[in-house]
């Protein structure tokens, strides 16, 4: 019983992590109406920029305190923002100008992200460990609160200000929006910003508790997860992302708990069939609205 | 003497082989109501496409309040005064009534992310302001009762009176209607008409009107362009195009 008390608190921690990942592919999607599948690429440079930063950190004044830890935090969040900024505008932008079929924005999407991957390969290949800067105990309060005050403020955001309307506006009707007097190119730039701003502090409260990671940390160990999340959340959805992330992430660290009676090897099998079944009774995801067109 | 609003200089645009507009030129005076009529396929809206920025001109220059904007965007048009309508009704259809007003009143506002996180005083101040204006707009066209609707529930003519709505909120200098009129029924055309004669008065607005309603044309342009196949074939008023040769043989043929 305790194992499994154990189990779904790591499940909680884990899904609330995945749900700040997964409010970056859905806010992305929901705009652009493109799957951005160097999200997972801006997780690990995010990871890396963290690490690095600590491990110069510590050995500084600073040492061991709370403070490296945030202050590798906000520069993971700052990097992880710059280079979202590159890729929508350098990649991405000019095949919206050009209006390109959206297979040549899925295809990009996934060159980019290798070309991430491959550079972080090169940089460092072997594992390193994010150095222990809380226990598991606090890094699940840490993870609970920071994702529900996260999802609250971005729900204002985007319900309440006059940005937040702009980019409903955008993701509605590109063109009319601009017709409208909305600055269509400064709007999907910053749903890509938020987005991977996110993507920094999820991964930071992954590795915060002395977690061990690689360059694939968001290509494979987080993966496809979050992606997965939003869309059986509902793509597009802010509550349905969050949702889908704790979702996977109790799945996961349920299927895992027993994994004495051999459930651990058919984790993804698991995940991946309710995910199929989810989806054939709710197309569009639990809190997707269905598209229907009148005719 | 009133001051000119949107200028229009010999412009014309070429797609593939095909000279969709051929030396367009129109000058619109502040609180002018003109209408620009031809048969279906004369280039109307293509013209409207080069006044609000979807499409650069070939050739020729346009020019909105003073200011050359030929090969500026729209949204940057939008903020010197130009607002429109579109043929086919382009509402944000999950949005509330009220948000799809809002959306044009952003340009009016210019609190930062900050201050919309944070809520601060400035974010109030600017939204509750807003709200008000649209509010107001909303009420002038009898659209007040319906503002946490969906656009998308409002029958056929409050969509279009919606339209109409969110392009006022950004407060334009000119107002360009394409086929307001289109697919409403004698009763909602005459309402109509009212409508757009009041929006001018209130919002203080030159408005520009594509339309193939002749009554309504008709009814209340001051002057009127006619443009055929691209070309322009007669600019006067009302009484001059009813009577005008050119423009019948146009759209009744030889």
């Amino acid at each position: 019983m305790n194992t499994l008390l154990e189990g779904l608190k790591q499940g909680l921690e884990l899904g609330s992590i995945f749900a700040l990942m997964a409010l970056g592919y859905s806010m992305v999607y929901g705009i652009v109406k493109m799957i951005n599948f160097a999200h997972s690429e801006f997780i690990t440079i995010g990871g890396f920029l963290a690490y690095f930063i600590t491990e110069s950190l510590l050995k500084s004044t600073f040492g061991n305190s709370i403070w490296s830890l945030l202050i590798a935090l906000v520069a993971a969040i700052i990097v992880c923002v710059i280079v979202a900024i590159i890729t929508e505008r350098f990649a991405y932008r000019p095949l919206r100008k050009k209006g390109s079929s959206r297979i040549t924005a899925l295809i990009t999407a996934i060159g980019v992200s290798y070309i991430f991957s491959g550079i972080m390969n090169a940089i460092e290949p072997e594992q390193l460990q994010f150095h222990k800067f809380v226990d598991k105990n606090t890094s699940f309060y840490i993870a609970i609160i920071t994702t529900a005050v996260l999802l609250a403020l971005l729900t204002f955001f985007v319900k309440k200000t006059k940005i937040g309307i702009a980019m409903r506006a955008v993701s509605e009707n590109e063109q009319a929006a601009k017709l409208m007097g909305i600055n269509n190119n400064f709007i999907i730039a910053l749903t890509f910003m938020i987005g991977s701003a996110l993507a920094a502090i999820g991964v930071v409260i992954y590795l915060l508790d002395g977690e061990c990671f690689t360059f694939e940390i968001g290509s494979v160990t987080i993966g496809l997860y979050p992606f997965v999340a939003a869309v059986i959340g509902g793509i597009g959805s802010l509550p349905g992302a969050v949702i889908g992330g704790f979702l996977i992430g109790i799945i996961r660290a349920i299927t895992q708990v027993y994994s004495n009676i051999g459930l651990s090897s058919w984790v993804d099998t698991i995940i991946y069939g309710i995910f199929v079944i989810i989806l054939l009774f709710k197309p569009s995801g639990l809190l997707g609205k269905d598209v229907r067109e009148k005719v | 003497m009133a001051n000119t609003v949107l200028k229009a200089n010999n412009i014309s645009i070429v797609f593939g082989g095909l000279k969709a507009v051929d030396n367009f030129s129109i000058e619109i005076k502040e609180g002018e109501l003109v209408g620009l009529i031809g048969p279906n396929g004369a280039g109307k809206t293509t013209v409207f496409n080069m006044l609000t920025g979807v499409y650069v001109p070939t050739s020729g220059t346009v020019e909105l309040c003073g200011k050359d904007v030929t090969k500026l965007n729209p949204h940057k048009r939008v903020e010197l005064g130009i607002s429109r309508t579109f043929q086919n009704i382009r509402l944000f259809k999950r949005m509330s009534v009220l948000e799809n007003v809002k959306v044009s009143s952003n340009i009016h506002m210019n609190y930062s992310v900050f201050d919309g996180i944070f809520k601060t005083k400035k974010y109030y101040e600017q939204e509750d302001l807003a709200t008000e204006e649209a509010m107001e707009i909303l009420k002038v066209l009898g659209l007040e009762e319906y503002i946490n609707e969906e656009a998308q529930n409002l029958p056929y003519g409050k969509q279009r009176k919606l339209e109409i709505a969110r392009a006022l909120a950004s407060r334009p200098a000119i107002l360009c209607l394409d086929e307001p009129a289109a697919g409403m029924n004698p009763t909602e055309t005459e309402e109509l008409m009212e409508t757009i004669k009041i929006v001018r008065e209130k919002f203080n607005t030159a408005i520009l009107l594509i339309e193939h309603d002749m009554k309504l044309v008709m009814g209340i342009c001051e002057w009127i362009k006619v443009i055929s196949f691209g070309k322009e074939i007669a600019t006067g008023t009302p009484v001059e195009i009813r009577n005008n040769k050119e423009v019948i043989t146009a759209y009744l043929g030889e």
